[in-house]
């Protein structure tokens, strides 16, 4: 009978992922690019289970093989209690988001700038104002970002940080980017909204630094989007 | 250490869990079709014979082999299974496992493009590595009795029983029962990897972790214990690490390009189906002091900054 043990952690896991890459959802657990692997996978799994199935009735099982099973059995039950959602602000603050904020000293290469001010992306101007040699040529530029609250006692009054998480492989190695955005009021915000700012660029000062800073001029709730994370290829 | 910790990072760690679980599984099913392939259609006795006797010839034939197999820990590990079981040496086995993580195409390229300002890292990452699992492996060439370091005893146990009610063992039929059977043995310890890998990231914001690190000494020893708890897969690690370069030297960083693809938690736990605890401890006792070593050394002779 631990036959059909085996067959249901097989074809479960196989109809896990399918169901992830079928809702396109599977870009909150990992990167994208390796759909094609646990595709790949999930073809051989259910390929095992058939063999299970039809042909695997004389494998003698033992208790480690059947623990595995059941293991696996564990984690498909799991997935469907938890919420699939992006990481939240606390792993962000965990992760140590405020040192990632763009300090205008930091001399790192230049990226090419194509793409209009407004249309940049919040992890975009991240990596301009982290990594160009004169950030202060973008002070007066308007932008339009969407990221998630992230607040900390240690900021400036009135501030709170926009962040987004990239990720490399899975989402173990997520690591926050933000930006500080001056707000009129950081009690409206919670750790963990998503929201749309617009504003413009703007100097300011963390820990002793000049950063660039986003004014905040509107600033709407908006929900997870659907692709909460960037990746880092 | 936290003392609170709230509800949204429960679930994150519930994510995360099921995120390595999701991107490692593949790589378990490629290791394991791997080794089904070798047991059933690879003659053992013509495939030690074409390892060379020589210990050191030996391990650069395990490095050498692992080149050919970019497929992460999570599947050199079956495949390095199946080594043992065909009866392959100790010390083969050992440096194929700590060098196939880095000496492949695919992490050759990716580390130099994330290190695209800083070639040498590429280099260095490679080199080191290979040496590192050379020495690692030499000093386990010493080693008489094999069987008692490793698993060989029960994973030949597990196979006669598997296929013990087989009649007629055609090939394919085989094939199946030895990738399944190892599919489990595997995943087991994946699932338990991942649960760990998940409630230490959790329960040690990993900003502690980077954070411990200002000094030289620290700051080596603050990212090899990143390179241990971040799970990450070598083939993109580099892009992990790179984001680092703000805060650490680059040496600092190359401690956990090199210790990280040889030992994590995932990939202890699923030592754990090749060797006896004591082989696995030693194995990385000794690649975190060489891989600490030889930062060390570099330290002293190289002057590198982004």
């Amino acid at each position: 009978m631990t036959r059909f043990l085996d067959f249901i952690a097989l074809l479960g896991l196989a109809l896990l992922t399918s169901f992830l890459s079928g809702t396109d959802q599977i870009g909150l657990l990992i990167n994208p690019r390796y759909e094609i692997l646990v595709s790949f996978g999930s073809a051989c799994l259910i390929m095992g289970a058939l063999w299970t199935l039809f042909r695997g009735k004389s494998i003698r099982r033992d208790r480690s093989h059947v623990t595995s099973a059941i293991l696996i059995l564990f984690v498909l039950v799991f997935s469907t209690q938890i919420p699939l959602r992006s990481l939240s602000s606390e792993t962000a603050l965990n992760r140590g988001v405020e040192s990632r904020v763009p300090t205008i000293d930091e001399l790192k290469f230049t990226e090419a700038l194509n793409t209009p001010s407004k249309e940049r992306t919040l992890t975009e101007w991240v990596r301009i104002l982290t990594q160009h040699p004169d950030p202060r040529i973008f002070f007066g530029q308007k932008v339009v970002l969407e990221g998630m609250v992230a607040k900390l006692p240690s900021l400036p009054e009135n501030t709170l940080m926009l962040s987004r998480f990239v990720v490399a492989c899975c989402i173990a190695d997520a690591r926050p980017l933000a930006l500080l955005v001056t707000v009129p009021n950081t009690e409206e915000w919670e750790n963990s909204d998503w929201i749309r700012v617009s504003g413009t660029i703007e100097s300011g000062e963390f820990e002793g630094k000049q950063r660039g800073f986003v004014s905040a001029e509107n600033i709407q709730i908006i929900d997870e989007p659907k692709n909460p994370y960037e990746y880092e290829y | 250490m936290k003392s609170f910790i709230s509800t949204s990072e429960l679930v994150d760690g519930g994510l995360i869990f099921l995120g390595i679980i999701i991107e490692a599984f593949p790589f378990v099913i490629l290791g394991v079709l791997i080794s089904g392939f070798i047991r059933v259609y690879i003659n053992p006795k013509r495939l030690m014979r074409l390892l060379p006797k020589n210990p050191l010839l030996g391990c650069m034939a395990g490095s050498t082999i692992g080149f050919f197999f970019p497929v992460c820990e999570c599947g050199n590990i079956p495949v390095a299974r199946r080594l043992i079981a065909q009866g392959a040496p100790l010390h083969v086995v050992i440096t194929f496992l700590l060098s196939a993580p880095v000496f492949n195409p695919i992490v050759i390229v990716s580390t130099a493009v994330a290190f695209r300002t800083l070639p040498i890292i590429v280099v260095l990452r490679v080199v080191i590595s290979i040496v590192i699992a050379l020495i690692v492996g030499l000093l386990f060439s010493r080693v008489k009795k094999t069987d008692e370091w490793t698993q060989a005893e029960q994973i030949h146990k597990q196979e006669s029983d598997h296929t013990a009610c087989f009649h007629h063992i055609d090939g394919i039929d085989k094939f199946f029962s030895n990738a399944i059977s190892e599919f489990f043995e595997m995943m087991r310890y994946l699932v338990g990897g991942a649960f760990i890998a998940a409630a230490i990231q959790v329960i040690v914001p990993r900003q502690i972790l980077s954070g411990l690190g200002k000094g030289t000494i620290s700051s080596i020893l603050s990212m090899m214990l990143l390179g241990l708890v971040v799970s990450i897969c070598s083939t993109v690690d580099a892009f992990f690490a790179v984001s680092y370069s703000g805060q650490f030297s680059p040496l600092a960083i190359l401690a956990f390009l090199i210790f990280g693809p040889m030992v994590d938690i995932k990939s202890l736990l699923m030592m754990r189906t090749l060797f006896k605890t004591k082989t696995i401890v030693l194995i990385s006792l000794l690649s975190a002091s060489l891989t600490f070593l030889s930062i060390l050394i570099l330290h002293v002779y190289l002057n590198l900054s982004f």
